[in-house]
């Protein structure tokens, strides 16, 4: 756990650096598009040069939001006092696990959930522990299927639900045994979701 | 061999960085084609065995480095140019013990790009003419 | 009863053994269970056997404490009466001997006589003589008896016999309890006549009186034959039969206990008496002799009962907080293995961040493809107003691409420090297997790589893949620095320590200048070459793994960089 938080300062302060650094691209790309369209004439791949500076503004954006989760994911590290935030912690797991998802052809959706749930766990260790669940979840899923994590409410607990495969085949996953274990030392319960289908992960409250 | 001769094949899932890339050499006048996962790739390799192949390591699909071995069992002359993301050695040494003739890590200078792709297709005419 | 049995054998079983069980609730349920019997039987069972035997003892203590008394007063009182008796006997006696015949015939000197002797001892009621023959010569007393002959009766027989007799009580004329004393007295002219005298009861009354006995407590004379002498509270009146038998004869003060005929439970005080035909007995209830054995007794089990309860407490006390420490101790080890598994946890997560940082590379690459090709297309394009300035933008973005690299490289330098992975190695099969990687460059370059590698290398304990990581970085750096047609020349042999690992080549050296900074992060002689892992990277590795590296560099001579590597891993990877 020490290790990790050093390693979410390191992160922190590396992922600040980092968006700074996107920002001055970004306003470099802005400026030059200035320039082009004040200075351009006799440029003749001006509109291919243009096209160019578009693609840096998406890809600034798109570095500026892992960025974030990477940022996010630093600071999950420490002890919130007023517990965590769910919904957060899964959205991030949830743009964290995407690209994971998506090379095996599997579309991850964070369904809009019930906001403002916290847990008593870290974010790391929710997500940690939702993170296990999307692998046993991802290892049964057939291309092209779509698997939904929900955040809701259940007797003043929040909940994670992933629609996913039947409990049953997730058990049989080699990650359940993991997956169990991660919930029993969390104190988090584990169960299967309605008619069977899916998994729920029922998260502790928060202390205070 | 001449630039202009070369037959490069590039393989990434990254749309907009491959296809850039591939502007990029071909503005240095290198011919390179483009595919966008590990099926493809190994398709385009069976119907025009390129000098030099710069795959990606992570990809939807069949991963990088099976494509590279089952390339290096299908046509072993192709010399492979592996890109890993930045630090993820791991992949990069697996790749080699795989067959692979380099690995360079993202993002990458196209210089240095070129000059890996000479090595490449210099020490596969040279091996090929050690085979003879 | 085995299972006690067993639990007795090895009271501290449950807390010694199976310390690695996973403990559930039940567990702690039984073990608490079996801790307090465990405590309550080693201290109740001493506790309830010292409290009955102090019971028992207490009890036969009060009983003495009780029977003692009763015994000598018993004694006394027979004392008593046997004084009274023999004084009234030796009364009689004397005026037997101390007057004549003559004198005692007469009828007014009995008459004195007797008013003295009534005078001085209380209870007597008649005298009489009685001549040899049984006639009573001279009487004084409220009975006109003179003239009546006793001889036929069965007390003048025994007086003439054994010289002295006292009756049992019987009832007189008047129908009042008597007792007669008679005396024969016999002068050396052997003239013999008797004196008898009528003695009332009230004085054994008198005496049984002066026992001062508690209200239903009983003291009475019985003859031999069973017959009250005196009346009795509860066993009878005088004369009539005693409701219980006799007990058995003794002439010592003796206590029994009985149940008397009210089915009270009694002790029994009884003497024989061994001059006369009499029996004193003083019976007394249990129950209210022992009224303070009694309320001792309710002490007694006030104290028990109130020890077993502050027993139980304690106990329950004690082995709550047993198990609370035992609990808490579990808590705690959970807890700390929670953290080791968080650890690993975390390690995963810091994965998931390294393939976030791996992402970020993703768009990096683009927009540095981008860029590149958009300084490309301007560097082709002939002049335009604003093309310096687009060069210096493009430009911009390259170094701030170029920077991002940087912390991403740092970033995934973290990560990796969490993913470790330590096993036992060939060094010799991994720098041969890692020098392979090069071979393609090296013969290409024509450059000569020579592995020095010692067949007696011990195998060591270390990370795989960033120690190929190391390596791949010293041949690589080798590579870079010797010119087409070089050498570079790889050893390893036993260090004392572990293994020294050392390459070297003939390729351009470094400046003194440029040693001092080769182990800096970002550090590099090389332009735009290699893998972009600097000697900062395989130096944190090394010293990772306990190991060290040292350089050796002569400018136009050639480097040498040396690596000694523990054979185990002697510390944790923190």
């Amino acid at each position: 756990m020490r290790d990790a938080m050093f390693m979410g300062r390191l992160t922190a302060g590396a992922t600040h650096e980092m968006q700074n650094i996107l920002a001055t691209i970004r306003e470099s790309a802005g400026l030059m598009e200035d320039l082009l369209a004040l200075g351009g004439e006799g440029f003749v791949h001006a509109e291919r040069f243009k096209k160019g500076l578009g693609v840096l503004a998406e890809q600034v954006e798109r570095g500026m939001n892992l960025s974030e989760q990477l940022n996010y994911c630093a600071h999950a590290t420490e002890p919130a006092p007023a517990g965590a935030d769910v919904n957060e912690a899964m959205r991030s797991l949830v743009g964290l696990t995407r690209r994971n998802a998506a090379r095996r052809r599997v579309s991850l959706v964070l369904a809009q959930g019930r906001t403002g749930l916290r847990t008593g766990l870290r974010a790391l260790e929710a997500m940690g522990l939702a993170g296990l669940a999307l692998d046993c979840c991802l290892g049964l899923l057939a291309a092209g299927a779509q698997l939904v994590l929900a955040v809701e409410e259940q007797g003043g607990l929040a909940v994670v639900r992933l629609d996913g495969p039947s409990y049953e085949a997730l058990r049989a996953q080699p990650d359940f045994a993991e997956l169990e274990q991660c919930a029993r030392t969390l104190r988090a319960g584990l169960c299967a979701g309605p008619g069977g289908q899916g998994l729920a992960l029922s998260l502790p409250k928060p202390v205070a | 061999m001449n630039k202009q001769d070369w037959k490069i094949l590039l393989v990434d899932d990254e749309h907009e960085f491959i296809t850039t890339l591939a502007e990029r050499l071909e503005l240095r006048g290198i011919a390179a084609r483009v595919v966008f996962d590990g099926e493809s790739a190994l398709l385009a390799v069976a119907q025009d065995e390129p000098h030099v192949m710069v795959l990606d390591v992570l990809m939807p699909g069949i991963k990088g480095l099976e494509v590279l071995e089952r390339v290096k069992r299908s046509n072993p002359r192709v010399q492979v140019l592996l890109l890993t993301g930045h630090g993820s050695t791991r992949d990069g040494i697996e790749g080699m013990r795989l067959g692979a003739f380099d690995y360079m890590m993202k993002p990458l200078s196209i210089d240095t790009l070129i000059e890996k792709m000479e090595s490449a297709i210099d020490y596969a005419g040279k091996a090929a003419n050690l085979g003879q | 009863m085995r299972k006690l049995a067993a639990l007795i054998k090895h009271p501290l079983r449950e807390l010694t053994s199976d310390v690695d069980d996973a403990v559930s609730p039940e567990r702690y349920t039984t073990l608490r269970r079996n801790i307090i019997a465990l405590m309550v039987a080693a201290t109740l069972i001493p506790l309830s056997v010292m409290a009955v035997l102090n019971y028992y003892e207490h009890q036969n203590a009060m009983a003495r404490e009780i029977q003692n008394p009763l015994r000598v007063l018993v004694n006394k009182t027979k004392n008593s009466f046997e004084l009274f008796l023999a004084e009234r006997t030796s009364t009689v006696s004397l005026i037997a001997s101390a007057y004549t015949y003559a004198e005692l015939a007469d009828e007014q000197k009995l008459a004195r006589i007797f008013s003295v002797m009534k005078r001085e001892f209380e209870g007597f009621v008649d005298l009489g003589l009685i001549d040899e023959h049984g006639t009573q010569v001279n009487y004084v007393g409220p009975y006109a008896l003179a003239g009546k002959n006793y001889a036929d009766q069965r007390w003048f027989q025994e007086v003439r016999l054994k010289g002295k007799y006292v009756s049992d009580v019987f009832m007189g004329l008047r129908k009042f309890p008597h007792v007669i004393i008679a005396v024969q007295h016999m002068t050396e002219d052997g003239r013999t006549w008797i004196l008898r005298a009528t003695l009332d009861t009230r004085q054994f009354e008198r005496i049984i009186a002066s026992m001062s006995l508690e209200p239903d407590a009983d003291a009475f004379l019985v003859n031999t034959q069973g017959l009250l002498q005196t009346s009795s509270n509860n066993y009878g009146k005088v004369l009539e039969k005693l409701t219980f038998p006799l007990p058995p004869l003794t002439f010592e003060p003796t206590v029994l206990t009985m149940i008397d005929p009210l089915g009270r439970e009694v002790f029994l005080a009884y003497a024989y008496f061994p001059e006369a035909d009499f029996v004193l007995m003083a019976a007394k209830p249990r129950s209210s002799s022992l009224k303070t054995w009694y309320t001792v007794r309710g002490d007694l089990l006030f104290i028990f009962v109130a020890g077993v309860a502050l027993v139980l407490f304690a106990a329950m006390r004690v082995t709550d907080a047993l198990i609370r420490r035992m609990k808490e101790a579990e808590d705690r080890r959970e807890l700390a293995l929670r953290e080791v598994e968080h650890s690993q946890k975390l390690s995963s997560i810091g994965r998931l961040a390294a393939g976030v940082a791996h992402e970020v590379n993703n768009p990096l690459a683009i927009i540095n493809e981008k860029t590149g090709l958009m300084k490309d297309i301007l560097s082709i394009q002939p002049d335009f107003p604003a093309k310096e300035k687009l060069l210096v933008q493009v430009d911009s973005v390259l170094r701030a691409v170029e920077r991002c690299r940087g912390i991403t490289h740092r970033m995934l330098g973290f990560a990796r420090r969490m993913d470790v992975s330590i096993e036992e190695l060939d060094l010799t099969e991994l720098i041969r297997e890692t020098a392979g990687f090069l071979a393609n460059e090296a013969m290409h370059r024509k450059v000569d790589v020579q592995l020095d590698l010692d067949p007696e290398l011990p195998r060591i304990v270390s990370d795989r893949s960033q120690l190929q990581q190391v390596f791949l970085n010293l041949l690589n750096n080798a590579l870079a620095a010797v010119a087409d047609g070089g050498s570079i020349m790889v050893s390893a042999q036993p260090d004392e320590a572990g293994v020294l690992v050392s390459v070297k080549d003939n390729g351009c050296g470094m400046s003194d200048e440029t040693m001092k900074h080769i182990f800096e992060p970002f550090f590099t002689t090389k332009k735009g070459k290699g893998t972009g892992l600097g000697l900062s990277i395989t130096y944190g590795i090394i010293k990772r793994l306990g190991g060290d590296i040292a350089v050796e560099s002569t400018q136009g001579v050639g480097t040498t960089l040396t690596i000694t590597l523990p054979k185990g891993q002697r510390e944790a990877l923190a």
